[in-house]
């Protein structure tokens, strides 16, 4: 017992020896420099502008790729067929879902600690799900015949014809939701909130199903896809709406008052109890791996060990979710400073999360237990420059619809008490 | 003194008095702004919509601050003595006294943290 | 181990030869299929082959679905690597350089004696229970109901790629020209709609490694090398349960 409490005092000795260190150091003037150029007023046209231009040359990027030829502009090859633009669409419509989750909790469930946060996580659940699908707009070969065969001749057996489908409509109970809080009409914004809920839970374990539902995949087979894709959206929504609160709050420079401490301290806690969740998943996904067919252990032994044990270890275990987990434990979710430290990290660290969980499903070829010399090895797949444009392009979007919601939105003071 | 009411949870279909005694007051919000002098917000980005969106706009703690022209709609309840807030205490059950939103008219908030206030 | 001698002329064969056909046709009596030999012929090592010869259980009484039921037996050992097959596919369905319908595969089997490389020709399945089928969003990939075998409605597809990663036998990859995922389709357009008999590459074959045929017809030969009861019959990554009509066999 003694030494526990002994651990306790000193984990929070060393946070605040931390936080003491950073504000006497040239950095936090470096820093704060930084934040009060997101608020000036030349500035901040300067950051918009460049945002443009991000998204700009993204979208050139692209279309570049559109004239030359997937095959030749993308990375993926017959054995990995999905790529990082995939990895980046579900990184953006997980978070888009958490997003929605989190929002609901107050503008549906009515749990008044969520309410200042409701408007903003509305409005960036729309504008990743766009950014997600301005990417995927760009990742399938033939985009328009999507639009026309996903409704004249529906797949209905098929994941991705759920998912495509309800996430169409997730956005426009969203996009309806955020009109009605904009007209102040709570009531039919509730209705359109608990819609945009279903559809989006409904989408999103879909988009785990296409995984999941792969039988010849043996690293993604089985219920497991899905429900962690909802808990893992629900962690993303929590980190990233810290994220950008703060973020929205040094370009208007408010003061945050009691309720908006009270909120996001709310969705810090939740957050550290979905990193548990995640963490905890994990752990039960490799230690049943590890006894399961051959095909799994080598994707493991890649992740763990082989060419994927940086971006396991390093980003998803220790940036993604320990260190932001001991960040929240420490701080408790009442230092919204470390609160944005530890979501800034999530944030990062969560898109290499979705990157890794889609190609390490595939880097074990289908014919590897059979011996052949063609398949002993293990496929590879790296971005090419054109992938990484469309990537680019997609948080482009994020950050210039961000930047502009702030501005035309006010900030999103929320009416709702 | 005048407080803000609250409850844990808020109906969105209505606007439901988290207790009885509540009255809906239309309330002016504070602007507050972090920065120091009212010549330092003069370079930013939301210095148009702050000044056009209040009135008496001045420095206070180290901050700006204005009344808001929009004022919003809060439940509130009047509250003189200690003796009252007890005995609201005892009605109610736990309650939680914590700053509100900055309002011109009230700057305290009393949630009701039971079934009792809804 | 130097003094011990070993005399080759009497030493039993541990090899599938030692069972006599009359033993196999009891084994297959029981549902039971011979797949190896030990000590000396005493041991048998046995499994059931209901899901090894049959497509699915529901085809167990000889019986397959579709008719014509097109499918195709490959005697793994008779095949040289010569690639007339890929040759003659890649010719007659107009297969891009980037891209494969069929193909060997190489194996080192440093046991075997006398050889030490198998081949192992691999196509599209044509699947009972095509796992592409069920990804594909807008039925573009479909099971014909006369014949079975899995056709692309190339109009359809919007290349997402799902039935890519569907497939357990990475049968199937993007063709930029036909701007959709294009795959074997047993030659159905090329050559079985225009009266042929034979798929290109089963035609080109020149040691009888690919056969192809009718598996519901029991005069076929197709028919005949997979009920037979000599020899193992197997076919790739049963575990998936695509139940798939491409069977795979040596002698």
């Amino acid at each position: 017992m003694g030494n526990e409490v002994k651990q306790s005092v000193k984990t929070s000795e060393i946070m605040d020896g931390l936080t003491k260190s950073l504000k006497s150091s040239f950095l936090v003037e470096w820093y704060s420099t930084l934040v009060g150029f997101l608020s000036g007023s030349k500035s901040f046209y300067v950051l918009l502008g460049i945002g443009i231009l991000i998204v700009y040359a993204g979208t050139m990027g692209a279309f570049d790729a559109f004239r030359i030829g997937y095959r030749h502009a993308y990375g993926v090859t017959r054995d990995i067929p999905w790529g990082i633009l995939i990895s980046t669409y579900i990184f953006f419509v997980v978070t888009s879902t958490g997003l929605c989750i989190v929002s609901a909790i107050g503008h549906v469930f009515g749990v008044k600690d969520f309410m200042p946060v409701v408007k903003r996580a509305v409005f960036l659940s729309i504008v990743t799900i766009t950014a997600g699908f301005t990417v995927i707009f760009f990742e399938i070969e033939n985009p328009i015949r999507m639009a026309l065969y996903n409704v004249i001749s529906p797949g209905l057996t098929s994941n991705i014809w759920w998912m495509g489908t309800l996430y169409g409509i997730y956005m426009f109970f969203m996009i309806v939701e955020f009109i009605f809080i904009l007209l102040d009409n709570h009531r039919l914004a509730t209705y359109f909130g608990l819609s945009g809920l279903i559809a989006g839970i409904a989408a999103h374990s879909n988009l785990g199903a296409i995984f999941g539902m792969l039988h010849a995949r043996e690293y993604w087979y089985g219920p497991y896809l899905p429900v962690y894709f909802i808990a893992s959206a629900l962690m993303s929504g929590c980190a990233t709406i810290i994220f950008f609160t703060w973020l929205g709050y040094k370009i208007t420079n408010e003061k945050m008052d009691r309720p908006m401490l009270r909120s996001l301290e709310a969705v810090s806690k939740l957050c550290m109890l979905m990193i548990a969740v995640i963490l905890f998943l994990t752990v039960w996904k490799i230690i049943t791996g590890l006894v399961g067919g051959p095909d799994k252990i080598e994707a493991l032994r890649a992740m763990m060990t082989g060419p994927y044990a940086f971006n396991f270890w390093v980003l998803e275990m220790l940036i993604g979710l320990v260190v932001p987990f001991i960040i929240f434990l420490s701080s408790k979710g009442k230092n919204v400073g470390m609160s944005f430290l530890a979501s800034a990290m999530m944030v990062f660290a969560i898109f290499f999360m979705r990157y890794d969980l889609v190609v390490i499903g595939q880097i074990v070829p289908v014919y590897h237990e059979l011996g052949v010399r063609e398949y002993a090895g293990l496929a590879a797949y790296t971005p090419t420059f054109h992938e990484i444009m469309v990537v680019v392009a997609g948080l482009g979007i994020t950050a210039t619809t961000f930047l502009v919601g702030e501005k035309v939105f006010g900030g999103h003071k929320s009416e709702i008490h | 003194m005048l407080f803000v009411i609250s409850g844990k949870r808020v109906s969105l279909t209505e606007s439901k008095s988290p207790c009885s005694e509540a009255e809906e007051h239309e309330l002016t919000p504070l602007d507050y702004r972090d920065v120091k002098t009212l010549e330092e917000a003069k370079g930013k980005i939301w210095y148009k919509d702050w000044i056009a969106g209040g009135e008496n706009h001045r420095e206070e703690n180290c901050m700006v601050v204005c009344d808001r022209k929009a004022k919003t709609k809060q439940w509130v309840i009047e509250i003189e003595s200690l003796e009252q807030l007890l005995s609201f205490q005892s009605k109610y059950g736990d309650i939680v006294i914590s700053d509100s939103s900055p309002y011109k008219e009230a700057s305290k908030e009393i949630i009701i943290q039971g079934k009792k206030g809804q | 181990m130097k003094n011990v001698k070993i005399d080759l002329g009497n030493l039993k064969k541990e090899s599938m030869d030692s069972v006599s056909p009359m033993e196999r046709r009891e084994f297959l009596k029981i549902g039971l299929i011979i797949t190896g030999v030990f000590a000396g012929g005493t041991v048998l090592s046995a499994v059931s082959n209901f899901n090894s010869v049959f497509a699915s259980p529901e085809e167990a009484a000889e019986k397959y679905p579709y008719k014509p039921h097109y499918g195709m037996v490959i005697r793994q050992d008779r095949c040289i690597d010569c690639e007339r097959c890929i040759d003659a596919c890649t010719l007659t369905n107009d297969v891009p350089s980037y891209g494969w319908r069929t193909r060997i595969l190489e194996k080192d089997v440093p046991d075997a004696t006398g050889r030490k490389r198998e081949f192992i020709p691999v196509l599209c399945n044509q699947c009972n229970n095509p796992p592409c089928v069920r990804a594909c969003p807008t039925r573009a990939t479909v099971k014909d109901e006369k014949t079975g075998i899995v056709l692309m409605r190339s109009y359809k597809c919007i290349g997402c790629k799902n039935c890519m990663l569907a497939c357990p036998y990475s049968a199937r990859y993007f063709n930029e020209e036909r701007h959709a995922i294009d795959k074997c389709n047993f030659c159905y357009d090329t050559r079985l709609s225009k009266g042929e008999k034979l798929t290109a590459c089963a035609a080109a074959c020149p040691t009888g490694a690919r056969n192809f045929g009718d598996l519901s017809d029991p005069d076929s030969d197709v028919y005949k090398m997979v009920h037979q009861l000599e020899r193992t019959v197997w076919v790739l990554r049963p575990e998936v349960g695509a139940k798939p009509n491409v069977f795979y066999t040596k002698g």
